[in-house]
């Protein structure tokens, strides 16, 4: 597509305070980001194995359907999931918590699973494809975005890494387009002589609003960091903790 | 959005559009003729399932155009779910209650895995030698056949041993305290001895009539990878062993899922010389297992007897340690 859709900027100000914010349902972790996380934008969850980045968008999904005044957006949540880690058994734990009906809970999340990356790649269509045609979701969830990518990327780094480039760009689409919060988990890598680095290194960076780092401290508690973010909040670390009911 | 092909834009939610996946042949897809079908078979992929799930590499070294396999796999995708990509958590979880567990015997590591061993799943058991790895294999072909009150599916299990370590005698010790016939206990459990890589695989497809007509519950494969990692030696046969350790790896996940029957496998640790800091050990197989298997029970020795078993890398489960030790009567707590 070529065409070039000219806005002014009362129209970029009008669209600008459309945007609205789902709690994550821990009070540290929503004062990090001003409310919680946003719609017309990317966040992403970055740490390695077990600090509870799959968690948190279990909860997510939770809270995107909690009414406005409890944090949520009354809205559906679709849940992409790359590497079979989704639990419906999970999701019913932190909705009871929450107050919902789980069962009504589970109806409203939409689950589909990617086998490999091509399939990952394509997969923004379908969720704009499904959004457009069920306006009442308002989250999509893509957990993770580099596990795929990971067992693909052997032979021709440079064309996954443009893949997954576009994929994000898709995603940012969606979000922009629709008003959506769409929410990523990813992998870190090693680096020589950098340290632990995001996976998709500028790739992914590019398109993303918030850029939250999860480490693990002890046990249940995990610390979460800002690292970037792209609406202007203060690069801050906090510490929050994970229970059979959720996130707290 | 412009450049992929798009799907249709209705997506029937809670409502049974498809039509019998395994009816399907690979012939159905569009742009596979017979020649690369018969290729893909004799590569270990059966169903458009199987195509659909791979990834373009692997389809891409067996057909031999990555191009060509990229296609295959998006066609077989979108025959595969036909509008049903998405479907409601409901349904999923719907799905996922089908799934039995079989009680370990032991209440620490039951705990551990919130109820026991999954079917539908691989269980993967890490661990030194004499780890204990292979007793709780044969408590496990015990534990199966109690019934479901007792923690059982009052199932059969099928028992592919590798390296000659399966011992009747222990099975008798078990069943007469779990309370069991040691004859019958004996009876109800199949073993086959596999001599190397191929003849291994060869034995899970041999497995699946006996699957169909015996009420078989649980297979256990010990060890996953000895005849693998002996039989590929080096670098420069990483590959080649990866590729069709990932094969057997997708012949275990299909007949789980297919039958409903728990997977346990045995995986011994190398020590990795790249690894500077933190720990050295890790399971044999790389990606290919880690990526297969869905739960992963490391179990190391403690003092005495003891052992200790940790879950890492599960969706499920908190990352906390369960300690049980071996005795006569098979796996205990303390």
């Amino acid at each position: 597509m070529t065409t070039i859709t000219v806005e002014t900027l009362g129209d970029l100000i009008n669209r600008l305070l459309k945007v609205e914010r789902i709690s994550t349902g821990c009070k540290s972790l929503d004062e990090m980001l001003a409310g919680g996380i946003i719609t017309y934008g990317i966040t992403e969850f970055v740490g390695e194995f077990g600090v509870g980045k799959t968690q948190l968008c279990h909860q997510l999904c939770v809270m995107v359907q909690l009414p406005p005044e409890e944090g949520g957006l009354s809205g559906k949540a679709i849940y992409i999931d790359t590497e079979g880690t989704f639990r419906p058994e999970r999701i019913i734990q932190i909705a009871e918590y929450r107050g919902l009906d789980p069962r009504e809970a589970l109806r409203n999340i939409v689950y589909a699973r990617a086998y490999n990356f091509s399939v990952q790649v394509n997969i923004p269509n379908m969720v704009y494809d499904f959004i457009t045609a069920n306006r009442d979701v308002r989250l999509v969830v893509v957990d993770d975005i580099a596990a795929l990518y990971r067992i693909d990327i052997a032979k021709e780094p440079l064309l996954i890494l443009h893949e997954l480039a576009g994929f994000m760009k898709n995603m940012s689409r969606i979000a922009k387009e629709l008003n959506i919060a769409v929410v990523i988990a990813n992998q870190v890598t090693e680096v020589p002589g950098e340290g632990t680095k995001p996976l998709g290194a500028h790739y992914v960076e590019a398109f993303v609003t918030d850029r939250i780092f999860l480490r693990r401290v002890r046990d249940n508690v995990r610390s979460a960091t800002l690292e970037f973010s792209r609406r202007g909040l203060e690069r801050k670390k906090v510490l929050f903790e994970i229970a059979e009911h959720g996130i707290s | 959005m412009n450049t992929l092909p798009t799907k249709s834009s209705s997506v029937p939610l809670e409502e049974d559009a498809i039509e019998d996946i395994e009816s399907i042949e690979l012939e159905d897809i569009e742009g596979l003729g017979r020649v690369t079908a018969e290729k893909l078979r004799n590569a270990g992929i059966y169903s458009i399932k199987d195509l659909a799930t791979s990834s373009v590499m692997e389809i891409g070294n067996i057909i031999g155009s990555e191009h060509r396999a990229k296609m295959l796999i998006l066609n077989a995708q979108k025959l595969l779910s036909r509008g049903r990509f998405f479907i409601t958590a409901k349904e999923y979880y719907e799905e996922r209650q089908k799934i039995n567990q079989i009680s370990t015997g032991c209440k620490s590591l039951d705990e551990l895995l919130e109820g026991g061993i999954e079917t539908k799943a691989i269980t993967e058991l890490i661990g030194e030698f004499g780890a204990g790895k292979t007793q709780l294999c044969h408590q496990l072909c015990v534990m199966v056949q109690l019934p479901p009150e007792e923690g059982g599916l009052s199932g059969k299990a099928i028992y592919i041993d590798t390296e000659g370590t399966f011992r009747p005698e222990r099975i008798i010790q078990i069943a007469e305290y779990r309370g069991l016939d040691p004859r019958e206990a004996l009876r109800n459990i199949v073993y086959a001895r596999a001599y190397n890589s191929d003849h291994q695989m060869l034995l899970v497809k041999e497995a699946e009539p006996i699957i169909q007509s015996e009420n078989v519950k649980l297979l256990v494969v010990d060890s996953l990878v000895s005849y693998f990692r002996s039989e590929y030696p080096g670098r420069e046969n990483l590959a080649v062993r990866q590729q069709k350790l990932n094969r057997h790896v997708h012949q275990l996940l299909r007949v789980a899922d297919i039958y409903n029957l728990a997977v346990v496998v045995t995986n011994q640790v190398i020590a990795d010389p790249s690894a500077f800091i933190g720990n050295p050990l890790r399971p044999a197989g790389g990606n290919i297992v880690a990526h297969g298997c869905t739960y992963r029970v490391w179990i190391r020795k403690g003092k005495d007897n003891r052992r200790i078993a940790r879950i890492f890398d599960s969706p499920k489960h908190p990352e906390v340690e369960a300690v049980f030790q071996i005795t006569e009567h098979g796996i205990v707590d303390l």
